[in-house]
């Protein structure tokens, strides 16, 4: 059988920061020996029958380890999985890490047609998500890169609007801005390496059977 | 033309290209051991198809871009290198090599009874997509082509080949996934959906998706029976070849599908008979370019690498749109990444030049280039300095280069004199036919520095 043949654990990618707790309690509940990365200073954790190697890294790289086979299997929110627009399986999304990426601004924006806009100015750290779905509803738009406190774009002049997470919408509101429109509803999706979902077939659904959403145990 | 407008070749948004080691993105360099490596690995291989029979075609670098885009590349076609001739008509430089065979099968062999076996290597040119993984532009391939074939025994024959070239590269630890194109194009048959549909449909199945995938059900209505399929597709993959053709088998909707699996069966069992069948991962869910396939298609996976190894499968509708139609199969193994695969197994290597046998300081004596000259003929690599130097200089340069055998020729004596030897009891002064014996029993016993290139591969006449 192929997947006697891998050399190494099968290698599993962790997000850090917001999704990291959810996933990890996701996982224990599916049955999982997930390592407690807060406990260490390590950067890859084997569980205790070395039969998985856990990774932690920034969210917007775990699609990027996945895609390369750095890790077999990787969580990611839709959003950055369609930001970083990389080739691998998407089998099932799970039910955890729920948002929407929206297009929002000030209240003004909510009577103004975009279509006929000329030179629409929309600042967002998808820079990719957002110039995709602009082209898809057909509406011109210059996109601005910023790698946070995307809200102030639109109060300083930067950008005429905003494409950003919406998690409750206490941020948009504290800054006077209004959702406008839906981008992506994004929730937490398990990728698979396209390689690793051959040549490790039985670990690979061994994993996922563990994982998905109304099986035993998840 | 407004002058005043135009920039200069290269553009004037970039600064001058001032580091001169810059390549474009997506080509490939590769020097001594690397080189040497590669060179083995497409003889390894061509080795191997022509011993099952395949001869070996030359094909143009670039073609009419008339001639193949429409007729095979529709799909690709914005990923095509182009360029103009002298008379302004659209050029090509070739996006595969099925293409040209297809086109030199149909017209020039057209008279000719068939079947043709053709191998060939080169590269081949695309822009290709960037999906994050590998960003290439230059692939060299070597491959092969059965034409005039319609049977399975074909299709098997393809793969056993292809899988006989990475065993002879000492590659064996390969995974084959082979998927029909007609089971896909059977079901879309049944479903009948428009294309935009298809397209959500072709998603789902690339991305093996599921939530991709019930939306499509949601939105195409299919009855029960189509339902149960589609529900059932992305589940119709796996290493347990002969249990899913069992259970793919419950999900046809009609004959196209049916006679898919019917072919794959056949194809199977063959597979076994060359005794492959535990390398194939089945996929029935796979979908590829469908202008191109119309059977079996497959793909060569290596451990720890993400990039396909090797790719191809069987064209029935191809050659018939240059001229004479005839069913047809082959595929394709990607030397650089059989290079990678290589690598990923050892330890990382200095790189240096290959040493040679032996070092001669500068002569222009014709009788001492006479006798290096036999030597060469019999295979032995002989390197003559082309600039005077001193003996401490030749010496220098023979550690440097770490020749087994470092000597000067002197006029005077008709003697080579050996200042540096792998043997030290040899150094000295020796007439012409000590020294032709000399390297030639250094040659055999290969007492020198072991070569520290990789394990010898059944090609490994370079």
């Amino acid at each position: 059988m192929s997947d006697a043949t891998c050399r190494r654990p099968l290698r599993i990618s962790l997000p850090k920061g917001r999704l990291a707790d959810d996933v990890a309690r996701h996982l224990r509940a599916g049955g999982l020996d997930v390592p407690d990365f807060s406990a260490s200073r390590q950067l890859t954790l084997r569980t205790a029958d070395g039969t998985q190697e856990y990774i932690q890294s920034k969210p917007t790289d775990v699609p990027t380890f996945v895609v390369h086979g750095g890790a077999d299997i990787g969580f990611s929110g839709l959003d950055t999985l369609r930001e970083e627009g990389v080739d691998v399986l998407e089998p099932f999304t799970l039910p955890i890490g729920i948002c929407r990426i929206s297009l929002a601004g000030p209240p003004a924006w909510r009577d103004v047609d975009l279509h006929l806009k000329d030179h629409l100015r929309v600042a967002t750290k998808y820079t990719r998500l957002a110039s995709d779905w602009f082209v898809s509803q057909g509406i011109n738009a210059e996109v601005i890169k910023l790698n946070g406190s995307v809200e102030l774009a639109p109060l300083t002049g930067l950008s005429d609007l905003i494409v950003d997470l919406v998690e409750t919408g206490r941020t948009l509101q504290a800054n006077g801005l209004v959702e406008l429109q839906h981008v992506l509803d994004s929730r937490v999706v398990i990728i698979v390496n396209r390689s690793a979902s051959r040549l490790r077939e039985n670990e690979v659904n061994r994993f996922l059977g563990c994982v998905r959403p109304g099986s035993p145990g998840a | 033309m407004n002058t005043e407008n135009t920039l200069p070749a290269g553009g004037a948004r970039r600064p001058e290209a001032t580091n001169r080691r810059h390549l474009p993105l997506g080509v490939r360099e590769y020097l001594w051991q690397d080189a040497r490596l590669r060179q083995q690995l497409e003889t390894a291989v061509n080795r191997t198809f022509r011993t099952w029979g395949y001869n070996t075609v030359i094909l143009p670098m670039f073609e009419f871009g008339d001639m193949l885009t429409t007729r095979t590349h529709a799909a690709t076609h914005d990923r095509l290198y182009r360029f103009l001739d002298m008379e302004g008509r659209t050029l090509i430089l070739r996006p595969d090599m099925t293409a040209a065979v297809a086109r030199l099968v149909g017209t020039r062999l057209a008279g000719m009874e068939g079947p043709f076996r053709f191998c060939y290597a080169g590269s081949v040119f695309r822009h290709e997509e960037t999906s994050g993984l590998e960003y290439q532009q230059e692939f060299r391939q070597a491959g092969i082509e059965l034409v005039g074939s319609a049977d399975a025994m074909a299709d098997a024959e393809i793969l056993a080949c292809m899988a006989a070239g990475l065993n002879a590269c000492n590659l064996s630890d390969f995974r084959i996934v082979v998927g029909h194109a007609d089971y896909y194009g059977g079901l879309l048959d049944a479903l009948g959906p428009q294309p935009s549909d298809a397209r959500q449909l072709r998603w789902a199945m690339h991305r093996k998706s599921e939530h991709a995938l019930a939306r499509f059900v949601e939105s195409c209505r299919p009855s029960p029976r189509q339902r149960a399929t589609l529900e059932n597709l992305l589940t119709l993959q796996g290493a347990d070849v002969a249990g899913l053709l069992e259970r793919a088998a419950g999900f046809c909707l009609n004959r196209r599908m049916e006679s898919a699996l019917r072919n794959l069966r056949e194809l199977t069992e063959l597979l076994d008979a060359y005794g492959i069948l535990e390398r194939v991962t089945l996929d029935l869910a796979e979908y590829r370019n469908l202008e191109y396939y119309t059977g079996t298609t497959f793909e060569f996976l290596l451990p720890d690498s993400a990039a396909v190894a090797g790719s191809g499968g069987r064209y029935d509708g191809l050659i018939g749109k240059f001229g004479r139609s005839r069913p047809a199969v082959g595929g394709i193994l990607h030397l650089d990444r059989l290079v990678r695969a290589v690598h990923a197994n050892q330890a990382p290597q200095a790189l240096s030049p290959k040493p040679p046998l032996c070092l001669v300081g500068q002569t222009k004596s014709g009788v001492a280039l006479e006798s290096i000259g036999k030597l060469r003929q019999q295979g032995l690599d002989i390197v003559v300095h082309t600039d005077p130097l001193s003996e401490s200089g030749i010496l220098d340069m023979g550690r440097s280069l770490e020749a087994r055998v470092v000597a000067d020729w002197c006029d005077q004596t008709q003697f080579f004199h050996v200042l540096a030897c792998a043997l030290p009891e040899y150094v000295g002064p020796m007439d012409l036919s000590r020294f032709e014996q000399l390297l030639e029993g250094l040659q055999r016993t290969e007492l020198s520095v072991p070569e520290q290139s990789t394990t010898r591969m059944a090609g490994d006449d370079v």
